[in-house]
C-alpha cells in the first residue's frame, strides 16, 4: 500500500507500533508456515522514497529488540511523539 | 490434565497472563501462532520457566525469528502437536 501510494507522489510516512514492530525483525523464515516474506519488501521503500520510516522505541524496549535487529535503518520515536507526527498527517490507514 | 493452547501475542492480548493464573501444575501449555513471542516477553519468561511442561511450535517460532533459549521449553513439530492433544485429557484454545 506504502508503495502503492508513492507512485502517486505522495509523501508517505510509515509507523511501527506495538507488536507491529516484530515485523521487521530478522532473521526470520515466515516460508515454514507457507507465509510471505513481505519483510523482504521492506528494503524497497527507499527506492520509492519513502524515508519517513518510524519505529516506537518503547515497542522494541518491551519486547527486548534492538535496532541492528531490524531489517531496514528505521527512525526511533518515543511514545509521545507518535501523537504529534500522526496529527501532521493528511491521511491515516492502519493494518 | 489439560493442554492449554494459546495463539495470540502477550504483548497485545491477555490470553497468556489469564491462563498463567489458572493453569493447574499437571497441565501443559502449548504456544503457537504470535503466542510464541512470550519467549522474549521478560516477565513472562520467568514465568514460563517455573512451569514444568511448555512447548513451542516449532515451526511458528521459526517463522517468526524468535529463538528459545530455555531448557524447560520444547519445541515440537506438528505432529508432535497432534500426539501431545491425544496424551492430555482435554486441549483448552484461549
Amino acid at each position: 500500500m506504502a508503495l502503492a501510494l508513492s507512485n502517486f507522489a505522495q509523501d508517505v510516512s510509515v509507523f511501527f507500533i506495538e507488536d507491529g514492530v516484530l515485523q521487521l525483525l530478522v532473521p526470520q523464515n515466515p516460508t515454514v508456515i507457507d507465509a510471505k516474506a513481505y519483510y523482504k519488501t521492506f528494503a524497497a521503500l527507499e527506492f520509492y522514497d519513502i524515508e519517513n520510516i518510524y519505529v516506537c522505541k518503547q515497542s522494541l524496549l518491551q519486547r527486548g529488540i534492538e535496532t541492528s535487529q531490524l531489517c531496514i535503518p528505521v527512525t526511533l520515536i518515543e511514545h509521545e511523539d507518535l501523537s504529534k507526527l500522526l496529527s501532521k498527517q493528511q491521511h491515516v490507514m492502519s493494518f | 490434565m489439560i493442554l492449554h493452547k494459546i495463539s495470540a501475542s502477550p504483548f497485545t492480548h491477555q490470553s497468556l497472563q489469564h491462563c498463567l493464573h489458572r493453569i493447574d501444575e499437571i497441565d501443559g501449555l502449548l504456544l503457537t501462532q504470535d503466542a510464541v513471542y512470550a519467549v522474549i516477553h521478560r516477565s513472562l519468561n520467568s514465568k514460563l520457566a517455573e512451569l514444568g511442561s511448555v512447548f513451542v511450535l516449532k515451526e511458528d517460532a521459526e517463522a517468526r525469528g524468535v529463538h528459545v533459549k530455555s531448557n524447560n521449553i520444547q519445541l515440537i513439530s506438528y505432529a508432535e502437536f497432534v500426539e501431545l492433544s491425544l496424551k492430555y485429557e482435554k486441549v483448552m484454545s484461549w
